[in-house]
């Protein structure tokens, strides 16, 4: 699998298609210049446009549909009061993904720590972990579904900091520099976030590697 | 030889190396079996990660959200209209710029003010005994919170720009203190307004940015780099720009929630 590169632009092409899904369309021009002069049925165009990936966006951070779903209202209304500030020359998607963003931490720090969920069965249960052994195809189906509850249980072992660093730098493909900038850290902070991000997840699925 | 580390990996993965970094970084794999193994296991949690799914919200989401927005939306009023803070500033300081900082320190004083106009005691008489205080209480309430939720903006965006400034040799932050000059005016007569107003938690935010505001203000303009990491590291460990953030959106919260029942004070007046 080849490293992700700085000159990859957009980045996200290189990611898997759930991922890609994710990404901002260009919006019209017009949408916003006439949401801006006040015309709902111009908002409501840029609402319907952005609110599926703004959701994504806003369950990677959180980590939770209800969540999510008030994260995309809160950024809409800040978006909504914020319109004369966007400038034209930017993407509005990014514009309304940093702002969602913003709104997803808000929310992650406002609310108390979920409690983590019980133990999911383990790999090495299934014995195929380090035996490196090609397992068939329905204990796959059952280790993919544990790859995905280690990979859930890993983000929600994260702070809410590396979670949103790490949702922003690897499935929204925002620079280090730019995901500084949204959540008001340094860019050592924000680098430092997403290695112990990287550590948890790496600590959470070793017993994995090998068997992909 | 000294082998790549695992952050070395992630930021090659994520493309954030410099170009003689990766460059260098390559050689050193295309060398190295030990460095070799460990990226391909970082680039295995990289796409066990990319195989979690994320829901896919129910048809007609989209509709459902603007459905649920429109009242918030219609309570916000027009996106493009200036608030009544950005009127009084545009009309206070025609030109932009770092006196937007003095500005604002001045509509805080109308603000306070009007405040202490309102506040004290209701007009005696029988005229309007009930609906006008009312009316004007919202009022006086909207514009603080309109000014104060502003106030907050600007206060981030300085320390933003301190945060995030590059270490050099000697970095000059005599644009930052220009701002945190203003703003410590008006941060010290907000503080007072939230203390007397009985808001604990505004008031500590605007205690806690008094003191770093202070600090910026009477630090040497050209900063070293040491100096300016210290600097940083105090904002950052105080976690001053959640703490301005969280603020910032409860007063917005309370600025939007007083806006219907202003009009509906006005309706019965």
């Amino acid at each position: 699998m080849p490293e992700r590169s700085r000159s990859e632009a957009p980045r996200r092409a290189a990611l898997p298609d759930s991922t890609a899904a994710v990404l901002p369309q260009e919006t019209p021009a017009d949408a916003i210049t006439r949401a801006r002069a006040g015309d709902p049925e111009a908002f409501r165009e840029l609402v319907e446009r952005h609110s599926r990936a703004v959701f994504r966006v806003a369950f990677r951070i959180t980590g939770r549909a209800e969540d999510a779903e008030d994260v995309v209202q809160e950024t809409f209304l800040r978006a909504y009061r914020q319109l004369d500030r966007f400038e034209s020359r930017a993407n509005f998607g990014t514009w309304l993904h940093r702002i969602a963003a913003n709104c997803a931490v808000d929310l992650l720090r406002a609310r108390p720590r979920r409690e983590m969920n019980e133990e999911p069965e383990t790999l090495e249960r299934l014995g195929g972990a380090d035996a490196g052994i090609a397992l068939p195809s329905p204990e796959r189906a059952l280790f993919g579904r544990q790859i995905v509850e280690r990979v859930t249980r890993a983000l929600d072992g994260l702070t809410d900091m590396e979670r949103a660093a790490f949702t922003l730098r690897h499935f929204e493909g925002l620079s280090i520099e730019d995901i500084s900038r949204t959540l008001g850290l340094r860019t050592n902070a924000t680098k430092h976030s997403i290695f112990r991000a990287v550590k948890k997840m790496r600590r959470e699925l070793k017993p994995f590697l090998g068997t992909l | 030889m000294t082998h790549l580390t695992e952050d070395d990996l992630t930021l090659l993965y994520y493309g954030e190396l410099s170009e003689a970094a990766a460059g260098s970084a390559r050689a050193h794999l295309g060398a190295c079996q030990t460095c070799r193994v460990e990226q391909e296991k970082l680039q295995q949690v990289f796409a066990m990660v990319d195989t979690c799914p994320v829901p896919e919200p129910a048809h007609g989401f989209e509709t459902q959200v603007w459905r649920r927005l429109q009242p918030a939306l219609r309570a916000a009023g027009q996106p493009r209209r200036a608030s009544l803070t950005e009127r009084l500033r545009n009309w206070l300081v025609p030109s932009r710029g770092w006196a937007m900082g003095g500005a604002v320190a001045a509509v805080v004083l109308i603000a306070f003010a009007l405040g202490r106009y309102w506040q004290p005691e209701r007009p005696a008489g029988p005229v309007n005994e009930t609906a006008r205080p009312i009316a004007q209480e919202s009022l006086r309430e909207r514009i603080l919170l309109s000014a104060l939720s502003d106030h907050f903006d600007r206060t981030q965006a300085m320390l933003v720009e301190l945060t995030s400034a590059s270490p050099a040799p000697t970095v000059d932050i005599s644009g930052e203190q220009r701002r945190a000059h203003d703003l410590l005016a008006a941060t010290r007569i907000y503080r007072r307004a939230a203390t007397e107003a009985g808001d604990r938690t505004v008031r500590d935010v605007l205690e806690a940015l008094e003191r770093v505001l202070v600090e910026v203000d009477v630090s040497p303009s050209q900063l070293s780099a040491y100096e300016l990491r210290s600097l940083q590291n105090r904002i950052e460990e105080q976690e001053l720009l959640f703490k301005v953030r969280v603020a910032s959106a409860g007063v917005r919260q309370r600025e939007q929630s007083t806006r219907p029942a202003a009009a509906r004070g006005s309706a019965g007046a």
